[in-house]
């Protein structure tokens, strides 16, 4: 009887290290068991095209140590507001002003500076959007720890927007919601009223032992 | 698309931007012939890189020398500065290059602007410099790529450029 | 022209260390590598790290020949402008102000050109922890000022010892 080609039995199968001969059943069995070495790392969790919500749900996280959320072409039915993050903590969207945040951010103007908070109810992420025709918010987002219980969850953000003036403006920054906890899900609202439209999308990067 | 530059070029352009995702430019060891020059980059739109004067940035210039700069401007025939800032050519100092991560939202689309994020890490002669921030062209229509020239000369031998859809 | 990471290696500390080493983990032949930086602990509060390169014969790089820049985004003060170095013996910062709590953090570190023999190697970082103070992020660029080949990366703590992981990609 073989394994893999081999007889009687193949060598030891790890992800970048898979030697021998393999049935499609193999290949199912051993990928299953983060076993065979197929590449793409960037694992597309979900996409979510929004019209007209107050906030937006990802409550699939999957088991990764990070994760990498992008948004694009976001839109905003109230003036000069910021993208908002929060966390569901168990299924418990943490509301409580516990987040913080500190970024820099710049205007097209010449106008730079800093925000920070050590007690915001939520975190602002993509800097400050504009409602009218062509104001949209753009950038990309970093989560570390979230399903880890015994650990805070850590972000990182980058984005370019239009505000209301308008103005090109971008951010970067880094924040945390320090609570050891398991963080079951992301939600993004604006600082106030709907998103009128865009597409957020959630990535997790898998890694292996 | 991978573009890598195996004789001096005037100017690179990479298209195929037609559809709705985020895409991403990686740039790596991109150095200018001529000393001291800043990267300049474009949209195309029908592959043609556009020369308007429509283009809008905001940069944090960390630098390794001295105080940390801001760069903004508006309505400028491009962006200055992704992935190159003063940069130094071979013949000055060995080694030297642009390195850049730049996000590029909404290029497909035929009614919203072209907006981008910017990581850049590049060598000038007084030291490593770092123009981080964002970027949009204001023209309301599909672009489908984009374009790097130096402010002067040629991109010498070696730059890598590619172009992602990040999926 | 799909993006995509294609994972090469994952390596985690012995507990916690005052140098976290990752050898052989370039060469691979990608013009970009990924690091993505798990804070798992520290010994004691504050500190920060740096970073240095293993040349081609896995000796590690230590003198005078990396350019860093940093700024420190603080959730409780003043963004702290000021780091910078030329011709230093390290890159830094990579992150700053760990917690003892067993919190954690994270660092993404892009490298660029590490297989290059006639390139310098640049990175960036950005990273997010927290001390009890406060949040702290840092946004990082460094350069090491050889045109020579870098295989590995030293991670060296400042002032305390971490324990860390980091899961390395090549992205293509």
């Amino acid at each position: 009887m073989s394994e893999y080609g081999y007889i009687p039995e193949a060598p030891e199968q790890s992800f970048g290290n898979n030697k021998g001969i393999f049935t499609p059943k193999d290949i199912y069995d051993l990928t299953r068991a983060d076993k065979y070495t197929n590449y793409g790392q960037l694992e597309l969790i979900e996409t979510q095209t929004v019209s007209n919500v107050a906030t937006v749900d990802f409550t699939t996280l999957g088991t990764y140590n990070v994760h990498f959320m992008t948004f694009n072409d976001i839109h905003s039915a109230t003036n000069n507001v910021l993208t908002n993050v929060r966390f569901y903590e168990n299924e418990v969207l943490e509301t409580g002003a516990v987040y913080q945040y500190a970024y820099q951010y710049g205007n097209v103007a010449g106008s730079f500076g800093e925000s920070r908070s050590t007690s915001n109810t939520r975190i602002y992420t993509l800097m400050n959007l504009g409602n009218a025709t062509n104001e949209t918010a753009n950038g990309y987002t970093y989560f570390y720890n979230l399903t880890d219980s015994s650990k805070y969850s850590f972000l990182t953000f980058h984005s370019m927007t239009i505000n209301a003036t308008p103005n090109g403006n971008m951010n970067f920054g880094s924040a945390v919601l320090p609570q050891a906890s398991t963080v079951t899900g992301i939600q993004v609202l604006m600082q106030s009223g709907n998103i009128t439209s865009g597409t957020i999308s959630l990535y997790g990067i898998k890694e292996y032992s | 698309m991978t573009i890598t530059v195996s004789s001096a070029v005037a100017s690179v352009t990479l298209t195929g931007i037609d559809s709705d995702d985020v895409y991403m430019l990686a740039v790596s060891n991109c150095i200018p012939v001529t000393n001291g020059q800043n990267g300049e980059l474009r949209v195309t739109k029908s592959g043609t890189a556009q020369s308007d004067a429509n283009y809008d940035f905001a940069f944090k210039g960390l630098r390794t020398d001295t105080t940390f700069s801001n760069l903004a401007s508006v309505g400028s025939s491009k962006w200055t500065y992704p992935i190159g800032w003063s940069t130094s050519n071979t013949s000055a100092e060995a080694g030297v290059s642009g390195n850049a991560i730049i996000y590029l939202y909404n290029f497909n689309s035929s009614s919203e602007y072209s907006f981008i994020t910017v990581e850049t890490a590049t060598k000038y002669s007084g030291g490593t410099l770092a123009p981080t921030g964002g970027a949009l062209h204001k023209v309301a229509s599909a672009s489908d790529g984009v374009h790097f020239q130096w402010s002067s000369g040629n991109i010498d031998v070696g730059a890598v450029f590619t172009l992602y859809r990040v999926v | 022209m799909a993006t995509n990471l294609q994972f090469l290696q994952k390596v985690t500390s012995a507990g916690l260390v005052s140098s976290f080493d990752m050898n052989n983990i370039f060469d691979k032949g990608y013009d970009q590598y990924n690091i993505y930086l798990n804070l798992i602990d520290s010994s004691t509060n504050g500190g920060y790290m740096g970073l240095r390169f293993f040349d081609s014969s896995d000796t590690i790089i230590s003198g005078n020949e990396y350019d860093w820049a940093g700024q420190q985004l603080k959730s409780y003060g003043s963004f702290d402008n000021t780091w910078r170095a030329t011709s230093n013996s390290q890159i830094a910062p990579i992150f700053v102000s760990t917690n003892d709590d067993n919190r954690g953090g994270g660092t993404l570190i892009r490298v660029f050109n590490a297989d290059d023999t006639s390139s310098y190697t640049f990175i960036t970082a950005q990273s997010s922890t927290f001390m009890d103070s406060g949040l702290d992020g840092t946004k990082t660029i460094g350069v090491h000022k050889g045109a020579e080949k870098i295989t590995g990366v030293r991670l060296v703590s400042q002032s305390n010892t971490h324990s860390l992981s980091a899961s390395i990609y090549g992205v293509k």
